[in-house]
């Protein structure tokens, strides 16, 4: 039998004293998502608004640490509330897929006669590059940074779902589960109680590493015009109404693009690790 | 089981796949809830008399059952039919093909660069498993893949263009396939559409030199996205490789290390990298889209932005299935290789 929650969970931590890139990766994350998490209460959302084009373009300085923009708008505040926006976004993202993907998996994997046609769905779902994919279906629904994260959710699931099987296909066959079968325990209470929590892990270590992935992809399509307009702060328009002013004033791309590469970076970090440390085949 | 079966049955897998992806495109344009399939096929904020509107939808054949609906899409489809494309001013396909060898250039060359700079960075990890230099290409490709490549294009843009620029040293285009001036001078009657392929055709040398030196921003930076996942699986394999026992022996033989590493061990350690080059491919046709815009490279990518400005989704839908088709061919033209090199897959 699998080992229990509690033993995995001290292993990793034990795990995570050795990775000391790992643990760096996770302080810088939660001072980003502390920050993220804060913002609106920090900075007062008429920031927004306070168009000043008389103060518009100043280099970063001692009040205006990271500069002000083309609108004359403190470019520290716009990032801050955009951090809050973007990470919100990309780990409900995140987290739909999880539960979408695990929970299609877990069945795909238990029920013979469902397994067959949500395989051949996510085969086709993973046939079409899911930046490509996601831009369609957020094409069709309409430009806004909501529609844009249901169509992330549309393309995420499917790889949670195919892992999410394979795991149950070979967890079901091991000795335990046939024991508890055999004192009576049912079907739903066997898939929710026994099979998702021993299988979940890997499942679940691709998640920091994804959140990475998903703000820069909502990042990008958010800079080729999925953004949500000039008056709601988010890191791929900052870039993109940056640019225009790049020769003559890079820090408008530099903070942005920076804050997206240091929290995706960080997230990346942490991923590496869990990964490693939960991939069944890495371990010994 | 015989190759034809085998090439046969991935035929017919490939196939359904194909099938699925167009139900899936189909559902976008015509099956989402709440949104009228017209709307994509009218400019916003046009008026358009009730008449246009009813021919419309006799057109799109709106009246008739969904599946029905789909029976025609799909017989538009294999006609070369992909409707009409209001940001090119052209259908849809005619739009994407004269585009495309812009973006295959692109692609082919971050493809390149990526697996020059990937495979033996993956090697090396490998071989120096846990030590300086394994932790030090492990750091760099988590580096690698942090970047959002949009923004790291214009960073690039800003230092190789501008400011080696504005310092009087020589500096890289970052915008166009081609400087105005080298297009003016020195024109290219277009052979295949490959600049680089087209003025070596012609041996137009100064043609040639500006689109190799146009290349080189914009391909570095499509080839970061696909340069950690090579390095991963490359290192993989070749770990896995390096335990079994024809390199035990031919280590014991006394082969030097080299030879065990670049004759015996690479030739079969090489082929995940390989079989992977379809998804590659359409990883990088995705950030091609992100890219293109970047470096204004006139590519599939950088229509299909536009299209999204533009709300064209019958341009938009339309890219997503002609990638798709193109990573369902490449994966083809990989899994028939694959099976002709090692024949073991076929059972």
């Amino acid at each position: 039998m699998a080992p229990p929650v509690a033993e995995r969970l001290r292993e990793a931590a034990r795990l995570l004293r050795h990775a000391r890139l790992a643990t760096a990766g996770f302080v810088v994350f939660l001072v980003i998502l502390a920050t993220g998490a804060a913002a609106p209460f920090l900075i007062p959302g008429s920031v927004v608004r306070d168009v000043q084009f008389s103060a518009k373009l100043a280099p970063p300085d001692a009040i205006h640490w990271f500069g002000t923009d083309d609108f004359g708008r403190d470019l520290f505040s716009m990032v801050l509330l955009a951090t809050h926006l973007d990470l919100r976004a990309a780990l409900s993202v995140v987290g739909a897929a999880l539960v979408i993907g695990i929970g299609l998996g877990a069945l795909a994997g238990f029920v013979k006669s469902l397994d067959e046609p949500l395989m051949r769905i996510t085969d086709v779902f993973l046939s079409i590059p899911s930046l490509v994919l996601a831009m369609a279906i957020a094409s069709v629904l309409g430009r806004s940074i909501e529609n844009l994260s249901i169509a992330l959710v549309f393309v995420s699931w499917p790889i949670y779902c195919r892992l999410m099987r394979g795991q149950v296909l070979s967890e079901k066959e091991k000795p335990y589960v046939r024991a508890l079968r055999s004192l009576g325990v049912g079907r739903a209470r066997m898939i929710v109680r026994h099979i998702i929590p021993n299988t979940v892990f890997p499942v679940v270590a691709r998640a920091p590493a994804d959140v990475g992935l998903i703000l820069i992809t909502l990042a990008a399509l958010s800079y080729i015009g999925f953004g949500p307009g000039p008056y709601v702060p988010e890191w791929g328009s900052l870039v993109a109404a940056g640019q225009a002013y790049i020769f003559q004033a890079p820090w408008l791309v530099v903070f942005p693009g920076g804050a997206i590469f240091l929290t995706s970076l960080s997230l990346n970090l942490v991923g590496d690790w869990a990964r490693d440390v939960f991939d069944p085949r890495l371990r010994s | 089981m015989g190759f034809l079966a085998y090439v046969l049955r991935r035929l017919a897998f490939l196939g359904l796949v194909l099938v699925g992806v167009s139900l899936v495109v189909f559902f976008l344009l015509r099956g989402m809830p709440g949104v009228d399939p017209r709307a994509a096929y009218i400019a916003p904020g046009l008026p358009i008399s009730p008449d246009a509107l009813s021919a419309l939808r006799k057109e799109l054949h709106l009246d008739e059952p969904l599946p029905v609906q789909y029976a025609y899409y799909v017989a538009d489809l294999l006609r070369g039919d992909w409707g009409y494309s209001r940001t090119a001013a052209q259908p849809v396909l005619d739009a994407l093909l004269g585009r495309l060898p812009a973006t295959v250039e692109l692609a082919v060359v971050a493809v390149v660069l990526s697996a020059a700079l990937g495979v033996p960075a993956g090697i090396v990890a490998a071989l120096r498993k846990d030590r300086a230099a394994d932790v030090a290409v492990r750091v760099l490709s988590i580096t690698g893949i942090s970047f959002p490549v949009f923004w790291l294009g214009i960073i690039l843009q800003l230092v190789f263009f501008y400011y080696l620029g504005t310092l009087g040293l020589p500096s890289l285009p970052s915008r166009g396939r081609v400087g105005d001036l080298v297009a003016l001078q020195y024109p290219l009657g277009a052979v295949t559409g490959f600049y680089v392929v087209d003025s070596l055709v012609r041996g137009n040398l100064p043609f040639l030199l500006s689109a190799l030196s146009h290349l080189v921003l914009p391909s570095f930076t499509l080839s970061l996205i696909s340069l950690a996942a090579v390095v991963r699986i490359m290192r993989a394999s070749m770990l896995e490789v390096l335990r079994q026992d024809y390199i035990l022996l031919a280590r014991s033989k006394g082969l030097p290390a080299r030879v065990v590493v670049l004759r015996h061990a690479l030739r079969n350690a090489i082929t995940p990298v390989l079989t992977t080059a379809g998804t590659t491919l359409g990883i990088l046709l995705g950030g091609a889209v992100v890219v293109e815009t970047v470096f204004s490279w006139p590519g599939i990518g950088r229509l299909a932005a536009q299209g999204i400005l533009n709300n064209d989704s019958v341009l938009v839908v339309g890219f997503t299935l002609f990638v798709a088709t193109m990573m369902v061919l490449v994966n083809l033209v990989v899994d028939v290789l694959y099976a002709v090199v090692d024949p073991r897959v076929r059972y």
